[in-house]
């Protein structure tokens, strides 16, 4: 870089930072890192071209402003303009680039043609896309025609908006099939069911903006200084800001989290619902809860207890299984009676936290003089009573008037880009249709079908919710799934219990070598070395995409670059499989493939009908009718009908989320301009981010805290009470430790992105099992040794440390899941929460030895 | 490596980027002071208890890990990335190395 040249990017960059500081060397004539559509650049002399972006990493969502020059991309800035970052990124920003450009890019599509070398780093050759895309397409095709039960897709809270809502389509209304789930189904389905169960809406009330309001952070099974280093940072600048701010960290280890909290509850795992309850029961005897926001907002219920768990691959459909969702209402009194046995003392006596810490906390929640926010991640989802946990949440939430304020909240943080705008949103869970509408309920399917354009009970097909992730890879390992897509996901190194599901057990070893796998990707990784077909993908900026993060935020990432060599559009290869699949086939006396396709893809050209932004605003366009009944007759009518409530969740038009910089939902049209809405639920000026519009349609506006749950079956979310029930194993004599696994900064999930770069290599080369200095010497190893950590589902090698990013206590030991080559997942249980689904990857028992 | 467009000479090949470290306030000078000492990194504005800092590194995997080595000087509370600007690493068509 020449002096001259040097000095100018430097005053820009400078410029920039004090911007994003406050500060006041933020105006420099041209700096301005404003992009819009094509907008040209100026940082490297006029001809670059800035596009607007988001972070291709966590569930934070942060805004980019990406800057290419022929063809390549030469800087990246923190978009100022994104309502959830605020120009800010955390160091994964620098590597937002490399994670494009690794030099094991997959450039052409691979086939297998020996299965026997599954599982090796050989036995892929290269074809052409016509080669692979006929062989896919056969193979789903002969599956689906044959028994479609046994065909399958797996998806991602990484895959974007559109391509998530064409694949569901594809697969719903295409195939009729609902064996479609995403890698979401690890992280927050807990979360989700939560939400569905309690609110009958899938949705964070809250917003990031609640971080900079509150007095008081609870942090729950969460380690936020690792996996959300953006809104950690956004929590310390509060605690800062004002030294009556405090945090308390609830977990089940010391973290980089709690080391910055002020309090920290430390408690036995599985015993926080234990914990919960009792400060629950602490308000409700001590007549310090919220009367007025009980008595307008809040229904009580109890459900199914003693629901066991899920080790058997029958377990759903056992006698138990099947009842785990039932709840009846009971009393306010009658929930104070099932809290009752919940004291201070009892809680203390299961969990380990002193009793006085545990009241500290009560009586954190009883001061209404300042608000508290919950903020929690997997400690809470991953956990084999996690939708129980997330209500024992809400209950302390609703008993003190502490939810749908600005400040005053519960949030279950996500963590991936668009684990909400797509998993959640479009429907790529195997219960779910588009916008929150659930397969089994014939007035959801008949609005889907008046949005897709099918005829009147097309979808009844699909009434019965297909396999969920555990099941497919249960099913798969016994040889009942002859057919698997997975794309936007690495389940090979995410999943549990890989000892099984990989075949390297005892049992179950051939379906994972009979079954057909598609995998599409972007660099090689463990689930490519078990695919029978690899399809090279376009990655992040090299296609337009939008991803919709954890506070309800969807923000579009323009094209900004081409992928390299052969690499495709993801739609791109669904339209081309589709294609082929549906071949022939007709819904309603039309061609399926344009029935449901057609608008944007044209079959015999091979290419769609217009350019990538025509294409994904037509898709989205599409999609918003879900949440704009008004925009089809027939939707609109089933909407009034069945009062479905469909705008309330309601979506603008695709060109504000680039103009705009991304947009809250539900977004309003007042006076021609589309507001978002940042506090969901509560009443007051839609232009300062309130629910006004949504309050004033559904809601009442004179009841208590000004808020109104007009989404909630009769207005009132429910509190449900959920009773401590033990973790699925505890620790014996045999597999004395319990293992809990996570994510470190440096490394985003299975470090299929970031372990290209080879600096963050370096950072953390390699898995670490964190391990007590007390374990260490009664198990006579010390730091740096190798041991082999054994749990009844399998064993793998890994390397102790005492010196950490966690500080476990004894009898508890942890490691990242990031390294393939550790494979911590071998030995991790793949018992799940009976009503979410969701795999417990925080407490497997496990032994340790030296090896 | 680039090569300059004019004489031919090759000229330094260099990443920069801009970020604001957060500090506790009683230690925001000394922070600064601890910065300013590594190569490479400057201060430019101290916002509260913000610092605005560049770092100029020959490649991102050397400006991360002066970045990431900030969070263990005592006082820094969060580091966060503003802007990133590696024409030199990328724009040739080289590998991302």
């Amino acid at each position: 870089m020449e002096l001259s040249r040097r000095t100018f990017v430097k005053a820009g960059a400078v410029a920039l930072a004090s911007a994003a500081a406050g500060g006041t060397l933020g105006v420099l004539p041209g700096c301005s890192p404003a992009a819009s559509s094509g907008a040209s650049g100026v940082a490297a002399g006029g001809d670059t071209v800035k596009t607007v972006g988001v972070c291709r990493f966590c569930g934070c969502g942060c805004g980019v402003i990406v800057e290419a020059k022929d063809g390549r991309l030469i800087s990246v800035t923190g978009d100022p303009d994104n309502g959830s970052s605020r120009g800010l990124n955390c160091v994964k920003g620098y590597y937002l680039a490399n994670a494009l450009y690794g030099e094991d890019r997959l450039t052409k599509p691979l086939i297998r043609d020996d299965k026997s070398t599954k599982g090796t780093e050989g036995g892929l050759r290269e074809a052409s896309w016509e080669e692979a895309l006929d062989l896919v397409a056969s193979k789903l095709r002969e599956t689906w025609k044959a028994d479609k039960s046994r065909l399958a897709f797996w998806g991602s809270g990484q895959q974007p908006i559109v391509e998530g809502y064409a694949t569901a389509k594809f697969w719903k209304a295409g195939l009729l099939s609902n064996n479609i789930d995403p890698n979401a189904r690890l992280c927050m389905a807990s979360a989700v069911v939560g939400f569905m169960n309690i609110f009958q809406t899938d949705e964070p009330a809250g917003c990031y903006a609640d971080i900079d309001e509150t007095d008081v952070f609870v942090t729950w099974g969460a380690n936020m200084a690792e996996a959300h280093p953006m809104l950690y940072s956004r929590l310390t600048a509060r605690k800062l800001a004002d030294d009556k701010v405090r945090h308390y960290d609830v977990t089940t280890m010391a973290t980089r989290t709690s080391a910055s909290a002020d309090k920290v509850l430390m408690f036995r795992p599985g015993t926080d619902i234990a914990i919960a309850n009792a400060i629950a029961n602490y308000l409700i005897q001590n007549n310090l809860y919220d009367k007025a926001f009980v008595e307008d907002h809040i229904q009580f219920k109890q459900g199914t207890e003693n629901i066991g768990n899920s080790f058997e691959d029958g377990y759903d459909a056992s006698d138990v299984g099947k009842t785990v969702d039932a709840v009846e209402n009971i009393t306010f009194e009658q929930f104070a009676e099932r809290l009752a046995p919940y004291t201070l003392e009892y809680a203390a006596e299961l969990s380990g936290v002193p009793a006085e810490d545990i009241r500290e906390l009560a009586e954190v929640f009883a001061d209404k003089s300042r608000k508290v926010l919950s903020l929690w991640t997997m400690g809470v989802n991953q956990h084999n009573r996690g939708t129980w946990m997330n209500h024992c949440i809400y209950n302390i939430h609703f008993l003190t008037g502490r939810y749908a304020l600005p400040g005053d909240g519960a949030f279950s943080l996500t963590g991936q880009p668009s684990a909400c705008g797509t998993a959640r949103e479009v429907g790529t869970f195997s219960h779910r249709l588009p916008a929150d509408l659930l397969v089994a309920k014939a007035p959801h399917r008949r609005y889907t079908e008046a949005v897709w354009n099918l005829p009147e009970g097309y979808l009844d097909a699909i009434e019965k919710p297909g396999m969920h992730t555990v099941k497919m890879f249960r099913e798969l390992s016994k040889g009942n799934v002859d057919f698997l897509w997975s794309a936007h996901n690495n389940w090979a190194v995410s999943m549990p219990n890989l000892t099984r599901f990989l075949g390297r057990g005892d049992e179950d070893k051939k379906g994972i070598y009979d079954c057909f796998i598609c995998v599409s990707e972007v660099y090689p990784t463990l689930s490519t070395q078990y695919a029978d077909a690899v399809l090279p993908a376009a990655m992040w900026v090299e296609r337009e995409g939008a991803f919709g993060n954890g506070e309800r935020r969807t923000a579009v990432f323009e094209k900004a670059i081409d992928p390299p060599g052969e690499a495709k559009w993801d739609l791109w290869m669904l339209m081309e499989i589709a294609k082929r699949v549906l071949d022939g086939e007709v819904i309603g006396g039309q061609d399926a493939f344009d029935t449901l396709f057609g608008q944007v893809y044209d079959k015999q050209a091979a290419d769609f009908t217009g350019t990538q932004r025509e294409v994904c605003r037509a898709l989205w366009e599409e999609y918003r009718t879900f949440s704009n009944p008004q925009l089809n007759p027939k939707a609109s009518e089933i909407n009034a009908a069945e009062k479905l409530k469909m705008e309330a969740k309601q979506l603008a038009p695709y060109d504000l989320y680039i103009e705009d910089h991304g947009l809250t939902w539900p977004v309003r049209e007042v006076d021609g301009q589309w507001l978002p809405t940042l506090w969901r639920f509560c009443d007051g000026p839609q232009e300062d981010g309130f629910d006004q519009l949504g309050v004033a349609q559904y809601g009442q506006q004179d009841k208590a805290a000004g808020v109104s749950f007009y989404k909630s079956a009769d207005q009132r979310p429910s509190a449900v009470f959920r009773p401590y029930e033990p973790p699925a194993e505890e620790p014996s004599d045999q597999y004395p430790f319990w293992l809990c696994t996570g994510r470190l900064l440096e490394h985003w999930h299975t470090g299929s992105m970031t372990r290209r770069v080879p600096e963050l290599h370096r950072a953390l080369p390699q898995a670490l099992l964190d391990v007590n200095p007390a374990d260490c010497e009664q198990l006579g190893v010390k730091d740096g040794d190798m041991v082999r950590v054994s749990s009844r589902y399998g064993s793998f090698d890994i390397q102790v440390s005492t010196a950490g990013r966690t500080a476990p206590p004894q009898g508890i030991v942890f490691a990242p899941f990031f390294a393939e080559e550790t494979l911590v997942n071998l030995a991790v249980q793949d018992v799940y929460c009976p009503l979410s689904k969701e795999p417990d990857f925080k407490k497997t028992c496990v032994s340790i030895r030296k090896v | 490596m680039e090569m300059g467009s004019g004489g031919g000479c090759a000229e330094e090949s260099v990443v920069v980027s801009s970020l604001v470290v957060d500090t506790l306030p009683p230690q925001t000078a000394a922070v600064a002071a601890s910065l300013s000492a590594m190569e490479g990194v400057e201060v430019h504005e101290t916002v509260d208890y913000k610092l605005v800092v560049t770092i100029e590194a020959d490649s991102t995997s050397a400006s991360h890990r002066i970045a990431s080595s900030f969070v263990a000087i005592p006082g820094v509370t969060g580091v966060g990335l503003v802007y990133c600007n590696f024409e030199d690493e990328f724009a040739s068509g080289a590998a991302g190395r």
